[in-house]
């Protein structure tokens, strides 16, 4: 922007002659002003959507999970949450009652099933299993140091509420699709 | 720096100095008063709309169970969503206003006469895409406006001979708004109308590049000052105070999503954007075929008139009759403008 060799001068010539070293000066000072204004409006510009692209957090959501009684009989609950994830509930032996694991395994997504009879919870796809108290004991997980992931649970006269800090991702359930199909055929 | 330089130039073959002459378009002398750089305005807002567009398309839903949900969550509870969303709002007001103005001052200044006729197509092609971006904008919320809106618009579309009917059932994806309807506006506001915007601002500025910048006058083309760094300056001084006009709207008047869609109830009063009050009142004026053979006229007359002011002046040579129709034109179109915005109906 050095206006006295990079550009050509197509000035018409009869301008009467200005101090140039002067007005050079104040001219690049002013460009440096104007430049810091426009990067500094549009670095605020970028800030702005960085954080329009975050999205925001949900408040925590309870629903209820089942009772207390349900759980002494079956050993496990499964609880199905919308969007395909399911929470296991399991009694526990320390002083919350009860606990609730995500049944997605740590290790490589697979869906872990509750065996009531070895009182485990066991990963068909690498034999992962994990106690009761969601840490791996054996397979990859176990390798790992992994444990499955907790949901928070209130509990209140006997009832079970489940907490999610997530929004669930809405999903068409399968049946309602066949059910479509076959009423269109 | 030298060896960044060194293997850019070794990779990209381009002389410095050949890049240099092509893109320092000497201005004429008259393009420093900034109501001469209009034709920039457009651009730059351009490039603004498809910024917050892009961040708007990231949390929109284009589905008519999903899309005023998804809207009102961009508008409620997404970080400065109200905020992207009105300036996306108000930078489409401006763009169309930039641009009408831009090309009134061609019209005015008679900027389109020979050999820059095909530019003024190439214009009239971008105003056309630039209200049927507005136009499609709009018909993505999923209020009111944009379910009414899009039904008149289709219909209307359905009324012009022969080409009518298809024209309608491929706007609407049927004989009336339907759930295939509202993802073929998201797709012609999102991917078909800025390309086509795009594509023809290439165009547009190449054949400006190509004739140079119209000179007003005799003595003013002698007068010239160079597009790097001079004109580019004043372009960025536009966009910055383009940029504080409309955050300073965006945050005194965001635009709040209006009732949702209803197909059951059309609103007792209901109105287009503002660009659209001279298209809503002649229609309230005329009968349908009358309307829109008026327009249609009106629509080809502009589209042709660099053809039609070369045949009046081959016929009168020096005839500024284009000053005193236009003229005309611009002040109906402003009466029936001001006249649709006093009244309720």
């Amino acid at each position: 922007m050095d206006e006295t060799d990079e550009t050509p001068d197509v000035r018409p010539s009869g301008e009467a002659p200005v101090d140039r070293s002067r007005r050079t000066a104040l001219g690049r000072i002013a460009t440096a002003g104007a430049a810091t204004l426009v990067a500094g409006s549009y670095a605020g510009f970028a800030a702005v959507a960085l954080r329009y692209l975050d999205p925001p957090r949900r408040t925590p959501r309870r629903i209820f999970a089942g009772r207390i009684a349900d759980l002494d009989g079956a050993g496990a609950l499964v609880l199905s949450l919308p969007g395909g994830d399911a929470a296991m509930l399991v009694r526990s032996h320390d002083e919350r009652g009860v606990v609730a694991f995500s049944n997605v395994c740590p290790h490589l997504g697979c869906r872990v099933h509750y065996e009531g009879a070895n009182e485990r919870f066991f990963c068909p796809c690498h034999n992962g299993v994990f106690e009761l108290d969601g840490t791996a004991v054996e397979g990859p997980p176990a390798k790992a140091g992994q444990r499955l992931t907790e949901f928070p649970v209130d509990v209140r006269d006997g009832l079970i509420f489940l907490r999610l800090d997530h929004e669930p991702l809405p999903t068409v359930p399968a049946s309602a699709l066949s059910r479509r199909r076959r009423s269109t055929t | 720096m030298n060896r960044l330089r060194d293997f850019l130039q070794s990779r990209i073959p381009v002389d410095p100095d050949a890049l240099r002459a092509l893109t320092n378009e000497p201005i004429p002398d008259h393009m420093r008063r900034w109501w001469f750089c209009l034709g920039g305005t457009p651009a730059y807002l351009f490039v603004l709309q498809i910024v917050t567009g892009l961040l708007l398309a990231v949390y929109y839903e284009p589905s008519s169970l999903r899309a005023y949900a998804s809207v009102r969550f961009i508008h409620d509870d997404v970080a400065f969503g109200w905020y992207l969303r009105g300036l996306h709002r108000w930078g489409a007001t401006f763009m169309v206003a930039a641009v009408v103005l831009h090309q009134m001052r061609v019209f005015f200044t008679g900027a389109y006469r020979r050999p820059r006729e095909l530019n003024w197509l190439v214009g009239c092609i971008l105003l056309g895409s630039t209200l049927m971006a507005g136009f499609t904008g709009y018909s993505l919320v999923f209020e009111q406006l944009s379910y009414w809106g899009t039904t008149v618009a289709g219909n209307l579309l359905g009324a012009i001979p022969v080409v009518g009917e298809p024209l309608r059932r491929a706007l609407l994806a049927g004989d009336a708004y339907n759930l295939h309807t509202l993802p073929r506006m998201f797709v012609l506001h999102g991917a078909v109308l800025p390309t086509t915007i795009a594509a023809f601002v290439v165009v547009h500025i190449l054949f400006v590049r190509l004739h140079g910048v119209a000179p007003l006058s005799e003595a003013d083309s002698s007068r010239r000052f160079p597009l790097i760094p001079d004109h580019v300056l004043t372009e960025l001084a536009i966009g910055l105070v383009l940029m504080i006009v409309l955050s300073t709207l965006a945050v005194a008047f965001p635009p709040v999503p209006g009732p949702p869609a209803d197909p059951a109830s059309t609103p007792l009063v209901i109105k287009p954007e503002w660009y659209f009050y001279p298209v809503f009142r002649w229609l309230k004026l005329f009968s349908l075929p009358v309307a829109l053979g008026s327009m249609g006229f009106a629509v080809v007359t502009v589209v042709l008139w660099p053809f039609v002011d070369g045949w009046i002046r081959r016929r009168r040579p020096g005839s500024e009759a284009s000053v005193a129709i236009g003229a005309a034109a611009v002040l109906i179109l402003l009466a029936l403008t001001v006249w649709e915005a006093s009244v309720a109906h």
